[in-house]
């Protein structure tokens, strides 16, 4: 896990330091005299050559140092990600639990009567929420919910505390969360298919069981690493910042910053984003599979 | 079958403007015709926007660089995929395990993040885009090319055309290959349609093909800054986008069903996680 995070970050480096664009030239114009020029490069540490650079970074990374950035010098890099990820993070963790459980929910049920109206009503849903651009959505919402009726803020966010905030992140998160709940839906209702199949579902029911019991306690226990597997992933993909969703409503997560470093070749904010997000996912995925063990007892790890 | 005529219906109409588009257009799209924020008429089929430009002419172009780019790039991932997949799994070695795990670190990689990169190499134009969704797809094929080969390999028919003497290039390309065709066209259909919705977040986000000239993506970005004064503008472009996708969608669920039912754990959904499922893959 740490070695994966290291060559990620590396990684990253490198391919910036390669890449062409020129952060010095960007914050000093392209009209600045070479003797300015060079103070810039001087200031910002592009003068050195990259393995110092990168070693220099990792030091302070350990220290949980992650420098300031090119383009906001008011801010150091940990401070920016900590204010994106204020925002980034409950939204991800509600619309991941979200979009998991009612999914869940729904595909077993779906399951559970093949070929019911009910069924064919949320598959249909499902597969209309799987196709509809993500940033459509968004901008459908806003229409409906902002613009005409006004129940919800046209986007932005005021930040924490201040008692609006939760309206400012309701529509976002509602937009990011009809794809995934149709997505874990899908995923239910095919993987319970294969078990409700097994003998040992035709065993719970023929000793009596409520149909109840035998769906939700026998067969989607026996559904679930698949099903856990998708959350892990779902979530950390979430945590990276939803760039496209994030730009629709102009919420100020990581996937905004990531957009803004990219585009502004901010190095020191691309590489903290980047061995951030890097380290969350590989913590994500770490903690799905420890979780398969709690769920499978046939699973166990040295 | 009723999938298949629903899935033509979505796909049909949008593809056609867009094709028709190539060769003739109602109006110019980079110029003011009429007044702007026009609801939809039979002038203006799509209404007009806030400059007065004519929608419908508008998507219709701009469906040109969508799905160019979105076909181009299936295309060259698949060719790239499945002949490195084919390598892979069939000499296996060093090689091919560098090349799996490579197109495993492609796939962790968000592929917007991966787009973003790119674009600062080779500026927002088309060619990064172009390049950065050949990547992205590049390992659904490559996976799925390796996996086949390496079940079909141990199969009695390439066996017996090792016994009578057929060369290598021979058992590749005229016993394995034609085995895996179905599972591909499946892949492609799928990621055709995950293709252009990639194409036009990334065209949202200010990537791709750069204003004036119209893409699904950019309209909708810039018609969602005049929300309050109309609709129609957001909301055409993204319903024809939707309908293409929805109907791809269906036509690979119809394909996979009809080609082979046994290949589900192969290609449970358009774009599964990584997990159980995609494993145990056999053609």
């Amino acid at each position: 896990m740490v070695a994966t995070v290291l060559g990620v970050a590396m990684a990253a480096s490198l391919l910036l330091t390669v890449l062409p664009g020129d952060a010095a030239r960007l914050m000093v114009g392209t009209e600045a005299s070479p003797a300015r020029y060079e103070a810039a490069r001087k200031a910002l540490g592009l003068d050195e050559p990259w393995p110092a650079r990168f070693g220099r970074w990792l030091w302070a990374a350990f220290h949980g140092e992650l420098g300031t950035s090119f383009r906001y010098p008011a801010f150091s890099v940990a401070e920016l990600l900590r204010r994106g990820l204020a925002v980034t993070f409950p939204i991800a963790a509600v619309v991941a639990l979200l979009a998991f459980s009612l999914g869940v929910i729904a595909g077993t049920v779906c399951a559970a009567r093949p070929g019911s109206t009910l069924d064919l009503l949320l598959s249909t849903a499902g597969q209309t929420f799987l196709a509809i651009p993500e940033f459509w959505l968004g901008i459908l919402l806003l229409g409906l919910f902002s613009v005409r009726l006004g129940w919800f803020p046209a986007g932005g966010f005021p930040g924490w505390g201040k008692g609006q905030s939760l309206s400012y992140l309701a529509l976002p998160a509602l937009a990011l969360a009809l794809p995934r709940l149709a997505y874990f839906s899908r995923l239910t209702r095919a993987t319970m298919a294969d078990i409700l199949s097994l003998d040992f579902v035709r065993l719970a029911r023929a000793k009596g069981l409520q149909e109840g019991r035998v769906l939700f306690g026998h067969a989607l226990r026996n559904a679930l690493i698949p099903l856990v597997a998708g959350l892990g992933l779902t979530f950390a993909r979430l945590l990276g910042g939803a760039l496209v969703i994030e730009q629709v409503f102009s919420l100020p997560g990581l996937g905004k910053l990531a957009l803004e470093a990219a585009f502004g070749r901010d190095i020191p904010l691309l590489l903290g984003l980047t061995a951030l997000v890097t380290a969350m996912v590989a913590a994500v995925s770490t903690a799905a599979d420890l979780l398969y063990a709690l769920l499978d007892p046939r699973i166990r790890y040295a | 079958m009723r999938r298949l005529v629903l899935a033509i219906f979505l796909i049909l109409p949008g593809l056609a403007l867009v094709i028709l588009g190539a060769f003739w257009l109602p109006y110019q799209p980079t110029v003011v015709v009429d007044s702007p924020f026009l609801p939809p008429s039979l002038s203006h089929p799509f209404g007009t926007d806030w400059f007065g430009r004519d929608v419908f002419s508008r998507v219709m172009a701009g469906g040109r660089a969508s799905w160019a780019i979105a076909a181009l790039s299936i295309g060259v991932s698949s060719l790239l995929g499945v002949a490195l997949g084919l390598g892979a799994g069939y000499f296996q070695g060093f090689w091919g395990s560098g090349l799996l795990r490579l197109s495993d670190g492609i796939l962790a990689f968000p592929a917007v993040l991966l787009a973003l990169v790119l674009a600062s190499l080779l500026g927002r134009g088309v060619v990064g885009v172009a390049l950065a969704l050949i990547l992205f797809n590049l390992p659904y094929f490559l996976r799925l090319a390796h996996a086949g080969t390496l079940s079909l390999k141990e199969r009695e028919f390439i066996l017996a055309a090792l016994a009578v003497g057929a060369p290598t290039s021979r058992l590749l390309f005229r016993h394995i290959l034609p085995n895996l065709a179905s599972p591909l066209l499946i892949q492609a259909t799928f990621s055709l349609g995950s293709t252009l919705l990639a194409e036009a977040s990334l065209s949202y986000l200010g990537l791709g093909v750069q204003p004036p000239h119209p893409s699904w993506g950019r309209m909708l970005w810039e018609a969602q800054s005049w929300l309050g004064q109309s609709f129609w503008p957001a909301f055409f472009p993204g319903l024809v986008l939707f309908s293409t996708v929805l109907g791809l969608n269906l036509l690979g669920d119809f394909l996979r069903d009809l080609l082979d039912p046994r290949l589900r754990p192969l290609l449970s959904l358009s774009r599964p996680p990584r997990g159980e499922g995609r494993k145990g893959g056999r053609v």
